[in-house]
Parts: structure tokens; C-alpha cells; sequence
């Protein structure tokens, strides 16, 4: 019998391909950007070039966004939907906290309050478009976004707003061990809480059977209506904390910035990469972050090598057909697997039966 | 039973999909003629309306092949990316390598060809699902535009300017007043309508976006179609990049940027379902016409470019809603 343990089972997640090649990337990249092949000494790795503390903090703080938004838009996958408005989301939540920072004297919990309200809203009209009109959720929600898009460039004509608060704004600033964004750690708890809520509640299962099949879902007793409602408003609270979580680290609201960084088609790509099925009803949220990680390491290590621009356009698409053909691998290896053990097992139930069949033809 | 004339030949065209969308057209022409009188100018002009054509041209071709595409379930997001990369080759072969204009238009469109077919290896035979295997590829070939573009200039990327009389008429050329281009576009949309609704071909690129797993069954070679197909969306993006060359007689690197969804949004709004297995070329047509009528009426009439955003976003949704408002009477019809 083979080991059930969490290592064995570690490695076969279909995450692991993926962080084995995350960490033989980080290795050249950190011998390469630290300059010990010019000379420097080994221990500059871990001080200089990719592992110095100023880029830790760059990477780190560059995926905020998108672990924010993962964690309301890998359920909404999982649950075999789709939402190609978060960005607009998160770029009107932050104008609109922007604005209410800027033009009254609120402190910023309240507005944020007032944001989180607006963004329930938000979450609310994409429902009634998915569930009450039955519109397919793509092409609404890339109608939403445009939108969104425009509201945002109406409240402030085109402009972005100064965010003057500086206790918002320290959520932003602050690291811990120097290296780390609290922002980050933030966004981590969030997905924690929300990969709790996936496998650990009844609600999270549920999630599971909608994606997997709608209709067998609904006939077994949920409702997959609601499942919707839920996820879509949990997905637009996460996409306007996501967006103020960017406004605090950059010390504004700009709608242009956030939409044309298209952080919503970076998190689906991520999310795809991490395990978590196009087609719902399967993936966690933790196989996502591993996808956000790699996408957003990897370009960063371009960088800090000093590669030239055209190349890294190239290559963050390049990665992403190499981890795709990485799961092609494994996933063919673990049929091919299935498939010799079912028939191992049909050859054993032959034999079994064979012998059973001499026995009874031999006995009297 | 005899059915009268109204029931044979009338009732199925007001129930067809397309005829709510024909509805909406009308509607929002006469809105943007009144609209337009009262700001003081008119919209009901031919000039205007050879504009919205000429505007057409280029997304039409995407629209073509993504809608295709979308008919079989499958989705190219790679196609703007590659009709760019396209645009630059036609540039390139004219300018730096002396080649006449069909020859460089064989060699654009045979790249594109190129990289349709790695997409459909990548969706048959390594099974990466379409959305993100041409994601993956749109930002591949995107970076090899930019390193084929700098490769002659120094190492900095930068659009190419040509001069060629023969590309030059197929961009901006009239043929007995008409554009050209537009008259090569009425041909395609003729061409693949004919192709999807009455071939044999075409009813099997149908069958095998309802259901894969029957298709199969049937006989149907899946990988060879989707090889097609794939291939077919990615040369009419080179096509779409092509024209978009000629128009300007530049090769650009930011060619067809804001199209990357324009393709699969008309053909979508035309009534080609997203899961695959139903819609045709006459609906994609119609809802290309919806939104680029729409951009050029707002144009006219003078709106807010802040709005522009808004409306075309509510404008998509309006669509969407008398879609599901014909669905339902259709129910409703059937259920009696």
C-alpha cells in the first residue's frame, strides 16, 4: 500500500510541475541577477539582484490586485461562470472611494463602508443579467465592464484622484520583515479564508456540484440561482478590495492604469494555469495562487535580468503554453495510469474467475 | 393541411433570430436620425452610411472567423494579435524585401496560416482549452511582431510605412463608387454565409459545436475541422490586418489592438451561440452593422466620448435583451 501522506500527495497535485519549475527558475535567475557569474560572492544571491529585498517587495506588491481577485473569481470559475468585469469593478470602486475621500470630510473606514456598498450593487447587476435574463455571462459582463470603463472616466472627466489619506495609505507602504507588503499578507488571509470556505462548507461543495453539472446540481435539491447570487456578490467585494488595495499602494485612483493592466484576463490565465477547469466544477484557490505566482515571478525575473522588453511580451505567453503542456503530461500520465490499473484489475477478476471456474469443474 | 402564404414564408422570417436584431437596427437608425436633427445635422445621409461600410471592413473578417470558430465552441483570442503581425510582414515584404504586393500578401497570410495551425495543435492535440491556449499564443506572437519589427531597425520596434499603388486601391479604392474593400467584404460574408447554412461542411462544423461526442460518433473528423477552422480564423485575421496596411499604407504595430474581442462580441450579438452549435453568418453580419452604426452615430450626433463607453456597453446589453425576449416567445410558441 502506498503512503497516503501529505508529501506523496503534495507531489502529485498537479500544482507540483509547476512550483518544481518556480523554484529551478528562481535558482538561475538569482545567480544570474546578482552578478555572481561576474564575480560577486555567493552570498549576494540571497542580498542582491532578484532576491534583494526592493524587488521582493516589487513582486509582492504587483500581485496584490490579482490574489484579491482571484479569490472571488476563482469561484466564480469553479462554479462553471464567468465575469470580465472585475477590472472595471475594482477601477469604479476606487474612484468612488476616491472621490468620497477627496470631496468630503468621511474618515476612510466609512467610505470604504459606502465603497463596499457600491460594489454589492455592482455584484447585484451582474447577477440580475446572469440569473433573471439568462444573458451568457461573457458577453455581459464584457458589456458591464465597458461601462464601468465609462462611469469611471464621467465621475472624474478622464482625470485619476490623489488619494490624501494617510492612514489608507500606510496599508500600502507598511512591510513586514522589510520584504513583505502587508498588503500581500492581506490578500493571502482572503484567499485562505475563501479556499476555507471552498472545501471545508457546505456552501463551498456546493459550488463544486454547480459547476460540474448545472442540472444534476438543481435536480439534487440546490439551487443554483443562489449559488450565483453568493459568488457574484462575493467576487465584486473581492474585485473593489482588490482595487483599493492598488489605490493604496499607488497612492491614487486611476481607472486606465488598473483596466489596461487587464488584471481580469491575467487572473483567469493564472487560475487555468493553477488547475482551476474553464468549464467549472473543478480546482482550489491555492493551485490559482501558484498560477498568479508564476506569471507574475517569472516576468520579474525577465526584468531583473535585464531581458529585453520584446522578449518578455513573448515569453509571459510562452510560459503559459509551457505550463499548459505540462499539465497535458501529467494528465496523460495519470490516465495512462488509470487505464493500466483497470486493466491489471480486469486480468486479476479474469483469472479469479477462471480459478473459481477449475475449482468448480474440478470438485464432484 | 395547406398552410397559407403568411404561414409559410412570412411567420419563419419574423421568428428567425435575426429579424429581432433587423428590428433593432431600424430602431436605432431612426433614433440617431431624430437625435441628429435636433442637434442640427443628419444621419440619414448615403456618405455617412458609406462610412459605417468602410468602418466595417476590417472587423468584419475577424467577425467571420471567430464566429466560425465559435459555431464548431471554440474561441480565438489570438486573432487580432496575428492579423497585426500580418499587417507588419505585408509592410516588410514591400518595403525592405522588394517583393510585389501579392506576394506579400501570400507570404502575411501564409505566417498567419502558420500560426492558426500551432493554435489547433495546441486545442487537438495537446487539449489546452481554446480560451487560454490563443491567449498564451496572442501574447507569443505579439512579442515576435516586435522582435520581426525591430530585427531591421536598430532593435527598436516601430511601425513601417510602404508605398504600393496596387495595396494602396485595394484599401482605398471605389469600384463604380462602391469601395472596394467593402465590395470584398459582402463577398466574403456571401462566400462563408453559403458555406456554413448549405454545405455539407458547414453542417458538420454545426453538429460538431452542439455535441462533440455525437459528432464523433457520426463520423465526423473533429481534429481535422477544428484544424481548419483554426486556420481559417487565423488567415481572415491576417486578411483584417491586410486591409487595415493598405487603408493606411503602414504596417503598425498597435494594428487591431482594440479588436481583440471586437470579432467575437458581433458575432455573439448576431445570435452564433457561445457554447457552440447554432447561429450563422447573416446574424453576425447584422450585429457587426449594430455596432459599428452605433460608433459612428455617436460620433455624429456629438456625445461625450465619456458616454461613448457607457452607451456601447448598454448598447450590448440591449441586444442581449431582445435575444432572450424573442427566446422566450419562441417558447412561449412552442408551448401552446
Amino acid at each position: 500500500m502506498k503512503k497516503n501522506n501529505i508529501f506523496s500527495v503534495f507531489v502529485k497535485s498537479k500544482s507540483f510541475p509547476l512550483i518544481i519549475i518556480l523554484l529551478v527558475m528562481a535558482i538561475v535567475t538569482m545567480v544570474i541577477s546578482s552578478g555572481v557569474t561576474a564575480g560577486a560572492p555567493i552570498s549576494a544571491m540571497f542580498t542582491d539582484g532578484f532576491l534583494s529585498k526592493g524587488n521582493m517587495i516589487t513582486v509582492f506588491g504587483g500581485m496584490v490586485i490579482q490574489v484579491v481577485m482571484l479569490c472571488g473569481l476563482g469561484c466564480i470559475l469553479i462554479s462553471g461562470n464567468i465575469d470580465l468585469s472585475v477590472g472595471g469593478q475594482a477601477a469604479l470602486c476606487s474612484m468612488v472611494f476616491a472621490w468620497l475621500c477627496k470631496n468630503t470630510q468621511m474618515g476612510w473606514g466609512f467610505a470604504l463602508l459606502l465603497t463596499l456598498v457600491v460594489a454589492l450593487c455592482l455584484g447585484l447587476v451582474n447577477t440580475v443579467l446572469v440569473n433573471k435574463l439568462r444573458f451568457p455571462a461573457f458577453i455581459a459582463t464584457i458589456g458591464m465592464s465597458s461601462i464601468y470603463r465609462g462611469l469611471c472616466s464621467i465621475i472624474t472627466k478622464g482625470n485619476n484622484i490623489q488619494i490624501a489619506r494617510q492612514s489608507f495609505l500606510a496599508i500600502g507602504k507598511t512591510n513586514l520583515f522589510g520584504f513583505l507588503p502587508v498588503a500581500f499578507v492581506f490578500a493571502l488571509v482572503l484567499l485562505l479564508i475563501c479556499q476555507f470556505m471552498l472545501s471545508y462548507t457546505r456552501f463551498g461543495r456546493s459550488i463544486f456540484m454547480v459547476g460540474g453539472n448545472q442540472q444534476a446540481a438543481r435536480l439534487s435539491g440546490l439551487n443554483p440561482d443562489r449559488t450565483r447570487l453568493i459568488l457574484f456578490l462575493l467576487n465584486s467585494v473581492m474585485a473593489c478590495l482588490g482595487g483599493l488595495l492598488w489605490s493604496a499602494q499607488n497612492k491614487l485612483a486611476s481607472p486606465s492604469s488598473i483596466i489596461d493592466a487587464a488584471p481580469d484576463m491575467k487572473v483567469i490565465s493564472a487560475a487555468i494555469l493553477g488547475g482551476i477547469a474553464f468549464t467549472g466544477g473543478a480546482g482550489n484557490l491555492v493551485g490559482g495562487l501558484i498560477g498568479v505566482l508564476l506569471l507574475n515571478i517569472f516576468n520579474n525575473m525577465l526584468i531583473v535580468m535585464g531581458i529585453q522588453t520584446y522578449w518578455t511580451v513573448f515569453a509571459s505567453g510562452f510560459v503559459l503554453a509551457v505550463a499548459l503542456v505540462i499539465d497535458y503530461i501529467s494528465n496523460e500520465r495519470r490516465r495512462r495510469a488509470l487505464l493500466l490499473a483497470s486493466a491489471a484489475a480486469d486480468a486479476a477478476e479474469a483469472a479469479a474467475a477462471e480459478a473459481a471456474l477449475n475449482d468448480s469443474g474440478g470438485s464432484p | 393541411m395547406k398552410q397559407s402564404f403568411f404561414q409559410k414564408h412570412i411567420k419563419p422570417l419574423i421568428q428567425h433570430k435575426v429579424f429581432t436584431l433587423v428590428l433593432l437596427y431600424i430602431a436605432m437608425v431612426i433614433i440617431f436620425t431624430v437625435w441628429a436633427a435636433l442637434r442640427g445635422t443628419s444621419f440619414l445621409k448615403i456618405t455617412i452610411f458609406r462610412n459605417i461600410l468602410n468602418s466595417l471592413v476590417i472587423s468584419s473578417f475577424l467577425t467571420i472567423g471567430a464566429g466560425c470558430l465559435l459555431i464548431a465552441g471554440h474561441m480565438d483570442l489570438s486573432q487580432a494579435a496575428i492579423g497585426a503581425f500580418g499587417s507588419m510582414v505585408l509592410a516588410t515584404a514591400i518595403k525592405a524585401w522588394g517583393f510585389p504586393w501579392y506576394l506579400a500578401i501570400i507570404a502575411a497570410l501564409a505566417l498567419c496560416a502558420v500560426f492558426g495551425a500551432v493554435n489547433a495543435f495546441f486545442v487537438t492535440k495537446l487539449k489546452f482549452p481554446s480560451f487560454i491556449g490563443t491567449l498564451a499564443m496572442a501574447s507569443m506572437v505579439k512579442g515576435l511582431m516586435y522582435l520581426f519589427s525591430s530585427m531591421g531597425n536598430d532593435g527598436v520596434a516601430a511601425n513601417i510605412n510602404f508605398t504600393n499603388k496596387t495595396t494602396a486601391f485595394l484599401g482605398t479604392g471605389s469600384v463604380a463608387g462602391i469601395p472596394l474593400s467593402v465590395i470584398i467584404m459582402v463577398v466574403f460574408f456571401i462566400v462563408y454565409g453559403l458555406l456554413m447554412s448549405k454545405s455539407a461542411f458547414g453542417m458538420k462544423v454545426t453538429l460538431m459545436g452542439g455535441s462533440p461526442v455525437a459528432a464523433t460518433l457520426a463520423g465526423i473528423n473533429a481534429t481535422a475541422i477544428t484544424f481548419i477552422l483554426f486556420i481559417n480564423s487565423a488567415v481572415l485575421g491576417g486578411v483584417a490586418g491586410v486591409f487595415n496596411a493598405a487603408k493606411l499604407s503602414q504596417g503598425a504595430l498597435t494594428a487591431l489592438t482594440t479588436n481583440q474581442f471586437t470579432g467575437i462580441t458581433a458575432a455573439i450579438l448576431g445570435g452564433i451561440s457561445f457554447g457552440g452549435g447554432a447561429g450563422g453568418m447573416g446574424g453576425a453580419f447584422v450585429g457587426l452593422l449594430i455596432l459599428n452604426t452605433f460608433q459612428v452615430g455617436m460620433g455624429i450626433v456629438g456625445v461625450n466620448p465619456f458616454w461613448v463607453n457607457v452607451f456601447s456597453g448598454l448598447l450590448l446589453l440591449i441586444a442581449l435583451a431582445f435575444d432572450f425576449l424573442s427566446q422566450q416567445r419562441q417558447k412561449r410558441a412552442l408551448a401552446h
